[in-house]
């Protein structure tokens, strides 16, 4: 007998097959016409980041970012075996020194291509026709986009200091605390960009690398230089260049005593834009960044045509 | 904005563009409760950009769209009872069916238990029970269009929009969903479908929508359209189980109507008839009283395929 002859309202229960174990429901429960009430819009926001943890999850990426993540860990452990007289955070923050590339690649990894692929796999066509508003599509994928990478550049730096403790002794707390709170706030500025980018351009990945460890970092140098060069309009900008979120990772890892290897990481050494830092307003800049991205994501997704 | 409770869906005065180009033009169309509708068009007339526009799937440039009288512009709100395929869609291909209804079911706001159930239930309509736990990303075309229909048919809804739901499937799958669309019928359900197969609006619909150009040329009651084309005359062809007399041949042609005719055979004869229904049931009465045996009529012209056929090459264009 057809589903849908099967009504109470038909009086077809009886006709209905043997309920499995794993169903508790009965059929007039199960069947009655029901007007299902779409849950909150926050609901459905927490839905679809467990929804895209479960999708990235069969991704091959995840396999090559874990060791990407844990490349820190290997090399405290490497560099300590050998006749190296490094103290612990010397270990972590020369461990840590491809932090703004990793950022940035797992940021871009992970976000970037979260709308895009959605379109691409014509997946968006059926999320957007449910009882969803588009927002809490954008910011479900988002979110889970920057928690992916968070998790990731956590792992990277807690397994190295990690190491560090368990093979040269006991790190600084506070510092490393200082560079946990700058990287996760890089992470959110940049996964906020790439996925920006992915948004507007449909191939986030590439772009999101390009605009965060390349474009940015250009600018920072470029303007940098011009002031060094005498070019007095820009003096007044050079103090504040570290606000730039592409600065952030290097701040994470002046925190830790070391320099990065970014080209923020060698204006700061070479420029000194690093020399007077006020670290809640680099926090704050880098969260400012972040929503706006994000914002100007959420307008072009409301009003995108599919 | 008023509006009347009896619609299931309505369109006002939609506009959608493109720069310069106009996909749909002031398109307004209205499905009432518990009545199914077939958009029918030829390709880029503006039927996926209606539905896509109705199921909010992009923004008009202007006009309004009411699901049940909530403006699509509460999407949440609109879209509540309403299930749908558009564009042909695709589910998560990491998921198994299983996984991706109670995606769906929960953005419904399906409880586990009912989820379930109607999981089991819709899957097992579209034969795709015993394929519940396997990858979509493993499945043919048909069996993800399987998918689709169900993820469509999960949460019970009183309004269902269909893009060629039928596309895909093999000829007996497309008899197994006519067979569910005309099912939903008798249970009061409303449903827009767009299709390139006019049987399956003859079968299914009550009413039909004919679009062209991003503007609608013909909309009404399949059976009003098809009469309405009638009067543009309609072929007859009479085949009989004996010879026909030449003095038969010359009464039938001469019959108050007929405006021409054309002897395919000693036993079939095609007539030209541009007469009222009247005319013709006296017509095909005589032909019976003639003490020949009628062995069968064929009507042509009097059929979705013709006014179709007709509305979309520009002939009797309103």
């Amino acid at each position: 007998m057809s589903l849908l002859n099967r009504s109470p309202k038909d009086n077809g229960v009886a006709a209905y097959p043997p309920i499995p174990q794993e169903y508790s429901a009965t059929d007039q429960e199960a069947h009655r016409d029901v007007e299902y009430r779409p849950p909150s819009a926050i609901v459905q926001t927490i839905h679809f980041i467990i929804n895209e943890f479960y999708l990235f999850k069969h991704e091959r990426a995840v396999y090559i970012t874990l060791v990407l993540a844990i490349i820190p860990a290997i090399m405290v452990v490497i560099v300590a075996n050998s006749d190296s007289s490094d103290g612990p955070m010397s270990l972590l923050g020369m461990s840590m020194f491809m932090a703004p590339f990793m950022v940035s690649l797992i940021a871009s990894g992970a976000s970037g291509k979260l709308i895009a692929n959605e379109i691409k796999s014509r997946t968006a066509y059926m999320n957007l026709s449910y009882p969803i508003n588009r927002a809490s599509f954008t910011i479900g994928k988002f979110l889970a986009g920057f928690l992916i990478s968070l998790a990731f550049v956590l792992m990277a730096i807690l397994l190295s200091a990690l190491a560090c403790i368990i093979v040269v002794g006991p790190v600084d707390g506070g510092s490393l605390a200082n560079a946990i709170i700058y990287l996760t706030m890089a992470t959110f500025s940049f996964s906020a960009i790439a996925f920006f980018l992915g948004v507007v351009t449909n191939h986030g990945n590439m772009a999101g690398i390009l605009v965060t460890f390349i474009l940015l970092p250009i600018i920072v140098l470029s303007v940098s230089f011009a002031s060094m060069l005498g070019y007095s309009m820009f003096s007044s900008v050079v103090p504040y260049l570290y606000l730039m979120p592409t600065c952030l990772p290097d701040l994470a890892l002046y925190s830790l005593g070391s320099t990065g290897l970014s080209i923020t990481g060698f204006a700061g050494s070479l420029l000194s834009i690093y020399s007077n830092v006020d670290m809640t307003l680099a926090l704050g800049s880098g969260l400012a960044f972040g929503i706006v991205f994000v914002i100007l994501s959420l307008i072009i997704v409301y009003k995108k045509d599919l | 904005m008023d509006y009347d409770a009896q619609n299931a869906i309505e369109v006002r005065d939609l506009v959608k563009k493109y720069g310069d180009f106009t996909a749909v033009s002031n398109v307004s169309l209205t499905v009432r409760r518990g009545d199914f509708m077939g958009l029918l068009g030829p390709n880029g007339a503006g039927k996926s950009t209606t539905l896509k526009a109705v199921t909010g799937l992009l923004k008009p440039t202007s006009g309004s769209i009411l699901i049940e009288g909530v403006d699509i512009k509460d999407h949440r709100r609109a879209m509540q009872h309403v299930g749908s395929i558009v564009e042909t869609p695709e589910p998560y291909r990491e998921m198994t069916p299983r996984q991706y209804l109670r995606h769906v079911g929960f953005l419904y706001g399906m409880n586990k238990e009912e989820n379930d159930i109607r999981t089991r239930d819709v899957l097992e309509e579209m034969k795709m029970w015993d394929w519940r736990d396997k990858t979509i990303g493993s499945f043919s075309k048909g069996m993800k269009q399987r998918v689709v229909l169900a993820q469509a048919l999960l949460p019970n809804p009183r309004i269902i929009i269909l893009d060629e739901p039928t596309s895909g499937l093999d000829p007996r799958g497309m008899v197994e969903i006519r067979t569910i669309l005309a099912e939903l019928r008798k249970r009061d359900r409303s449903l827009l479908l767009s299709t390139h197969i006019l049987s399956e609006v003859s079968e299914i619909c009550g009413s039909v929508t004919v679009i062209r150009n991003g503007m609608i040329m013909k909309s009404g009651a399949v059976s009003d359209l098809i009469n309405s084309n009638r009067s543009d005359g309609v072929t007859l062809e009479l085949r009989f189980m004996d010879e026909m007399p030449a003095d038969f041949i010359n009464d039938l042609s001469g019959c108050s109507g007929v405006t021409s005719h054309y002897v395919i055979d000693e036993r079939c004869i095609k007539l030209k008839f541009e007469g009222t229904l009247e005319q013709q049931a006296d017509l095909v009465s005589m032909a019976g009283g003639s003490g020949l045996r009628l062995l069968s009529i064929n009507e042509e012209g009097a059929n979705l395929e013709s006014l179709y056929m007709k509305l979309t090459e520009g002939e009797g264009a309103s």
